[in-house]
């Protein structure tokens, strides 16, 4: 007791002492012995919360730092490793992220709250411009934020934001490159970006936040009229407990969010490829559409996107004069809820739009595929020093359905698509209004070329499977009952009845492509399929005509060949809907070896495709990619 | 001492009140008369004169403070501290946690090591019957974070080939503080350049200034007469012979 007591005494003492060379009692003091006229309030909570993010913003983002390297080779690489290599790195980076999307929805509560209670009135203009000083720092931190992982959805929205910059009048262009580092996006973006971001904007809002503060607790509080009369509360601990409760609630959001969604990494920023989904962050989502109105498109882009925000932002900064007249107050409310109701309008229209957008969707879906891919990729292999991107621009799964798009998607379709996703379809005008119509294909179904399903439709459903061909002309509809379809007119029955001979027949085709995500086959379905393919012969009935009258096959087994076959325009089966096989056939379907001059509709591709594009496509489409 | 403290605390808690009470009249500019409570590291002279500053245009007089009872006030305390440290150290301890990433988490430096880990280096004719030492890269994939490198040199290792063919195999990196030691013909020793450490044929100290003597690697040799490695690092200035990682 005796001791403890001497030691109450001590620290009283050391108290003393410290107190007596910094006088922290006094600002402890001054800190928490705010009062409250009228009691605390939950709704004064928000300028704490806001406060409360930023720290957070501050603590995860050093943290990050220690971990992110801004250049156009490390950025998304470094995030990559980030998200999905270090620990925890999910979880700081999850939480960096939907804090500040916190941010955003707290600086619009924070706002609503002062403009409703009137705060930014005498005496209180300054610090309602000290306000909105921090609005622009904390939009400037999200905007240069979003950049930073390089990935192509930050990417392709920084990229319209600084050529909005670049519209501005007079300097536009200087300060658009000013702030990209030169003319292009390149390593001196994610510098500056970086600096910015990490480094001047926090800098800044700490000095603006201690502003705001000081000259807020020079004021205090606005009381609204309904509370003045009740009793007087402080800050310490009244008040604190409400804000400490409210911060705690909006960490948990931002937890809630980080474990059910977590912080997005799409595939890495690439220049080369056209993005049909370039958006902004939600936040910024109204103005892109305000900016998409055709009369707003018409006025120029300077007049939507630096003009009207700039009268906006201007009327707010006169709040505190207007708030003088009668009037005043009221039209500052309806002007701020008008906004609200506004930019809520424009970002549902947008969000709808984009949900009816067919380019949209499978754009935002690829971008979120290569996002996985790559880190898929970068986890198997390692990241090359050229980068994440060159992972996937050496990826079948990735290239593949592009370059079907490019080169095969005007006549055949991928499972219904065009290999991204999308259904061709064209606008057309009905009645005056624009009609989406689907594009006809013109040539087979790709999407289970080569597999079993696909031979055994080839052999028991021939018009079927060639369907499309009839919306190619003459030639088409000639090509699509020609001979081989005659064949399968008069066999499919027998093959249907010799449910294990068909089998036989299939797995021996399919196995003589070799895919290595076909196997296993099965040896003794290809023996018996091999017996059929020469003979003909069925346990129950034969075929008309065998395979090896017409086609030409040897065996992949090293047997010797079965037929020569019957000459131009019967394709050769060696091989048949394996890697070489179809190289040679896209290079050259012409050829005697395939459909010949006369059976052929399809262009020759060896003069339009690179061997390196036709290499990642026919990969592609045999499915030899890594999985 | 510490009574006198306690009054002017308690003046000051509900004193500020009482003085804004007194201000809050209709005055515009007003002189607020000095409380005589000054004599004390609780100078409120300042915090006095702040409101004597305020325009204050409400001519109400302000209601009496809510008068706290000890319980209400105990548990609006606990509540803002358990509250107020779990919001703030909850990212603190995220962020430390992923800090510590390198500490629970094993990185390979390199990949291309057979099954046991070692790495081929030379071959038996390559090196000098009289168990002179030679310096040799070892040639792998290196891994940074998240980059490979492919076929990079990921260390450099001191061979000697002895009677038999026996391979004796060092770390060609100083125990002392991690330069690398270069092999001297004339006097037969490996130098550091760094602080003068020296070594033996063998590998042993030969002055004080390393704390060990040259850490050896394990070596094998396959039926081709190919010498492989298992190159490691070894933690330096300790005595004892550590592999990192």
């Amino acid at each position: 007791m005796r001791c403890r007591k001497e030691g109450g005494h001590r620290m009283n003492a050391l108290l003393n002492w410290l107190d007596h060379r910094t006088g922290y009692r006094t600002l402890v003091h001054e800190a928490l012995n705010e009062p409250i006229p009228g009691g605390a309030r939950w709704k004064y909570v928000w300028g704490s919360t806001l406060t409360f993010v930023f720290a957070v913003q501050v603590i995860t983002g050093f943290f990050l730092w220690g971990a992110y390297s801004p250049s156009t080779l490390t950025a998304w690489e470094s995030v990559y490793y980030i998200q999905h290599v270090m620990k925890y790195g999910a979880l700081v980076r999850g939480i960096h992220h939907f804090a500040a999307q916190a941010m955003m929805i707290l600086l619009g509560l924070h706002f609503m709250q002062v403009i409703i209670a009137g705060a930014y009135r005498a005496p209180r203009e300054v610090n309602f411009w000290l306000g909105l000083v921090l609005m622009q720092i904390v939009l400037g931190l999200s905007l240069t934020g979003y950049l930073l992982p390089w990935d192509q959805k930050g990417y392709y929205a920084t990229k319209v934001a600084t050529n909005i910059v670049g519209v501005t009048p007079v300097v536009g262009q200087q300060l658009q490159q000013l702030a990209q580092g030169g003319t292009t996006y390149g390593h001196h973006t994610l510098t500056r970006f970086f600096a910015l971001h990490a480094g001047v904007l926090p800098s800044l809002l700490v000095g603006f936040l201690a502003l705001h503060i000081y000259v807020f607790r020079r004021h205090g509080i606005t009381v609204s009229k309904s509370d003045e009369s009740k009793p007087v509360g402080t800050f310490w601990p009244d008040q604190v407990l409400m804000d400490a409760v409210a911060c705690l609630g909006v960490l948990a959001t931002i937890l809630f969010f980080t474990v059910w969604k977590g912080a997005e990494l799409t595939g890495p920023a690439d220049t080369s490829d056209a993005y049909a989904a370039a958006r902004p962050e939600w936040y910024f989502l109204f103005l892109f559409r305000f900016l998409k109105f055709e009369a707003v498109d018409k006025m120029g882009l300077v007049f939507g996107a630096l003009y009207v925000p700039g009268a906006i932002m201007g009327v707010i900064a006169l709040m505190p004069f207007i708030g003088k007249w009668k009037l005043g107050h009221r039209f500052n409310v309806a002007f701020s809820f008008a906004l609200l109701a506004g930019a809520s309008y424009l970002t549902v229209i947008a969000l709808k739009e984009d949900g009816a957008d067919r380019n949209y969707q499978a754009a935002v879906k690829i971008a979120e595929f290569e996002g996985h891919r790559a880190a898929k990729l970068a986890h198997e292999f390692g990241i090359p020093p050229t980068g994440a991107l060159s992972l996937l621009k050496n990826d079948a799964l990735t290239q593949g359905p592009k370059l079907f798009k490019r080169y095969c998607a005007s006549c055949h379709r991928f499972d219904g698509h065009n290999g991204l996703g999308v259904q061709p379809f064209r606008e057309i005008e009905e009645n005056g209004k624009k009609v989406l119509v689907d594009e006809l294909a013109t040539a087979a179904d790709l999407g289970k070329f080569g597999s079993r399903q696909w031979i055994e439709s080839v052999l028991t459903d021939y018009s079927v499977t060639f369907a499309p061909l009839k919306n190619a002309g003459d030639k088409g509809i000639k090509l699509q009952s020609g001979e081989m379809s005659g064949w399968v007119k008069d066999n499919a029955e027998t093959l249907k009845n010799n449910a294990e001979g068909l089998k036989g027949l299939v797995e021996f085709l399919v196995a003589q492509s070799g895919r290595k995500d076909l196997e296993p086959f099965d040896p003794t379905l290809v023996a018996a399929g091999k017996e059929i393919f020469k003979g003909g012969k069925l346990a129950n009935g034969s075929l008309t005509a065998s395979c090896s009258d017409c086609h030409a096959l040897k065996p992949n087994d090293g047997t010797a060949s079965l037929s020569d076959g019957a000459g131009s325009g019967y394709p050769t089966l060696t091989g048949y809907a394996g890697k070489a096989w179809l190289t040679n056939f896209v290079r050259n379907p012409a050829d005697e070896a395939f459909y010949g001059a006369d059976h052929n509709a399809m262009p020759g591709f060896e003069e339009k495709i690179s061997y390196k594009e036709l290499e990642l496509l026919v990969d592609w489409l045999v499915g030899n990619y890594f999985r | 001492m510490v009574a006198k403290g306690r009054i002017v605390w308690e003046h000051l808690r509900t004193g500020m009140v009482l003085r804004l009470m007194e201000v809050r009249v209709p005055a515009r500019r007003i002189i607020l008369p000095k409380l005589s409570i000054v004599d004390h590291p609780f100078d409120n002279t300042e915090a006095l004169s702040r409101f004597s500053e305020n325009p204050l245009v409400e001519t109400t007089p302000l209601p009496p403070t809510d008068p706290a009872t000890p319980r209400r006030n105990f548990l609006g305390i606990a509540g803002s501290v358990i509250c107020g440290s779990l919001a703030t150290l909850t990212p603190l301890v995220a962020g430390i946690a992923f800090f510590m990433d390198p500490l629970l988490r094993r990185k390979p430096n390199f990949k291309g090591a057979d099954a046991d880990g070692f790495l081929s280096v030379t071959t038996l004719r390559d090196l000098p019957d009289d168990g002179t030492p030679l310096r040799f890269p070892l040639v792998a994939d290196k891994l940074d974070a998240w980059n490979i490198f492919k076929a990079q040199v990921v260390g450099t290792v001191y061979l000697r080939k002895m009677p038999g063919d026996q391979i004796i195999a060092f770390n060609d990196t100083c125990p002392h503080l991690g330069c690398k030691v270069e092999f001297q013909e004339s006097s037969q020793l490996f130098l550091c350049p760094c602080h003068a450490s020296s070594f033996g044929l063998g590998g042993e100290q030969k002055n004080k200034i390393p704390p060990r003597g040259l850490d050896t690697l394990e070596s094998k040799t396959d039926a081709d007469g190919r010498v492989w490695i298992r190159y490691q690092d070894f933690q330096c200035g300790v005595e004892k012979k550590g592999a990192i990682g």
